[in-house]
């Protein structure tokens, strides 16, 4: 293992990450129905955060997302209060309360702690063409706050790209990039479209993904994120620092990206 | 830390061999990136075309390089055969081989993992507390279930368990001692903290599914995991030693 980067080994040592920024663009707050999941409060978040050496999250609430978009979303709102320096949020955008999606963001709007719109294709079972999905679009773009998109494929696949022609200023972050198994569909319709992203969080990641995605997106287009608590940080961020990958792409990934997207919501 | 991978093949079968990985060189040089020292190795072809084929194939790449252990596919069940499960264990055991791992599911061998259909294989290798591989996917649990309660001495390794199947691995741990199973799939948060606190480090293995999938998920799972040094040891290499070495 001589001549490895510094980050390869502190990724391999579990080392935490203080000498770098680090910024998860895709966190969860609450509780998911799926599996048991422990420690999922706020303080068990910040105690992962801190042993990994991650700054700060982007948080959207599972409440809002699989139950009611109210209290959910204004759950997560009160964290970021408790703890300015280290949350922002998602507004959860429920396609199924799309006539009250203005009166329902109201309180938001204006928050300093809103960083961007999260859209669940899947769980909402919406197509991501849906006329229910454009005010989120429309808001993305007038905001400058990017929208986290869970796509529900190979349905939403086709979707992406003429989405983002035809909203050239809404920045759009697609979780999970589009699903390991969808690579060489999605790709290739994203590849010129600078305002399409891609976050990192998986749940298992074919040998030499993350080289992929640098490869064929470029450096500027991936971001870190985790999936915490649905999914184990210390995983996620070992797959960005045993990626075979110069530090200075994962400084972009783990933190660079981030801050330019998102600017000054975080 | 030193790793010991519970979950690895090598061969070509009828796809090509992803990343190109196909021999032991390639092999070991995946693994010295991710700075693995050992594997238990599977026969591609074993899996999937036949285990008698794939399990010779094995030997001959894997020869005396001590870093890559092997462990055979078991053949399915066929009275009509032309070895005895209980001779297989035997020639397994004289070859080196600690280790077994089945493929019973659809689109694989197509058989259950039950008594009556594969007892004397299933009895053969309790008697050697000769552990017992099989991928998560491939059987309904309460064959898994069964399976242990009808061989409590048989160790069993589950492989790659979703996260989704987190309540079932949990009740799985709860009632039967010898199920121990690998994370690398199982993506929970805080996971292995947690099955530590309530279980024990002893019934976590470290795995990959090389060359599928990438090390970096499990290892950093374990190394930012928060418990000790010696119980990352432990899930990285030690209980898998303990159970090989435990073959008699």
């Amino acid at each position: 293992m001589s001549g490895q980067s510094g980050l390869l080994a502190a990724g391999l040592d579990g080392k935490r990450l203080d000498d770098i920024e680090v910024v998860d663009v895709h966190q969860h707050y609450g509780r998911c129905f799926q599996f048991n999941m422990p420690h999922r409060d706020a303080a068990d978040l910040l105690a992962e955060m801190d042993r990994i050496g991650i700054d700060k999250s982007i948080v959207s609430s599972f409440r809002a997302l699989a139950g009611d978009p109210v209290p959910g979303n204004q759950e997560v709102l009160e964290v970021c209060r408790q703890h300015p320096d280290r949350f922002r949020m998602y507004f959860v955008v429920n396609p199924h309360y799309a006539s009250r999606l203005d009166q329902l963001f109201a309180p938001f709007r204006e928050s300093p702690f809103l960083a961007g719109l999260k859209i669940h294709a899947e769980i909402h079972q919406c197509p991501l063409a849906s006329d229910a999905y454009r005010w989120a679009w429309r808001t993305a773009a007038e905001l400058h706050c990017p929208a986290l998109v869970h796509i529900y494929p190979p349905r939403d696949l086709e979707a992406v790209p003429v989405l983002a022609d035809e909203y050239p200023d809404t920045n759009f972050l697609i979780a999970h990039h589009f699903g390991p198994e969808n690579l060489d569909r999605a790709l290739p319709l994203i590849e010129d479209k600078r305002n399409v992203h891609v976050d990192t969080c998986i749940s298992a990641l074919p040998l030499g993904t993350m080289e992929r995605l640098v490869a064929e997106l470029g450096p500027e287009r991936v971001l870190f994120g985790t999936d915490m608590p649905y999914l184990n940080a210390g995983g996620q961020v070992g797959k960005v620092l045993l990626a075979q990958l110069d530090d200075e792409t994962k400084k972009k990934i783990l933190a660079g990206n981030a801050k330019r997207l998102f600017q000054h919501r975080l | 830390m030193e790793f010991f991978d519970a979950n690895c093949r090598i061969g070509s079968g009828v796809r090509t061999a992803p990343a190109g990985i196909a021999c032991a060189g390639r092999l070991l040089e995946t693994m010295d990136a991710f700075g693995i020292d050992r594997a238990l190795v599977h026969g591609t072809e074993a899996a999937t075309y036949d285990p008698v084929t794939g399990n010779e194939a094995l030997m001959l790449e894997v020869g005396g390089c001590g870093r890559l252990v092997p462990s055979w596919v078991a053949p399915a069940p066929d009275a009509r055969g032309p070895l005895p499960p209980t001779s297989f264990v035997e020639d397994a055991l004289t070859a080196g081989v600690r280790a077994l791992r089945v493929f019973p599911g659809p689109g694989q061998y197509n058989y259950p993992l039950s008594p009556w259909v594969c007892g004397d294989l299933l009895s053969a290798m309790a008697a050697h507390r000769m552990p017992l591989l099989f991928e998560a996917l491939a059987r309904p649990w309460d064959e898994i279930h069964a399976l242990a309660r009808s061989y409590p001495e048989l160790p069993l390794v589950c492989l790659r368990p979703k996260f989704l199947e987190a309540r079932i691995i949990y009740a799985l741990l709860d009632s039967l001692p010898s199920f121990h199973f690998t994370f690398s799939y199982f993506a929970v948060h805080r996971c292995i903290e947690d099955i530590c606190h309530r279980y024990g480090p002893e019934r976590l293995l470290f795995d990959t599914g090389l060359p599928e999938f990438s090390p970096a998920i499990p290892i950093g799972m374990l190394m930012y995991a928060g418990i000790g040094d010696e119980k990352k040891a432990q899930i990285a290499h030690g209980n898998l030693d303990r159970l090989l070495e435990g073959v008699r």
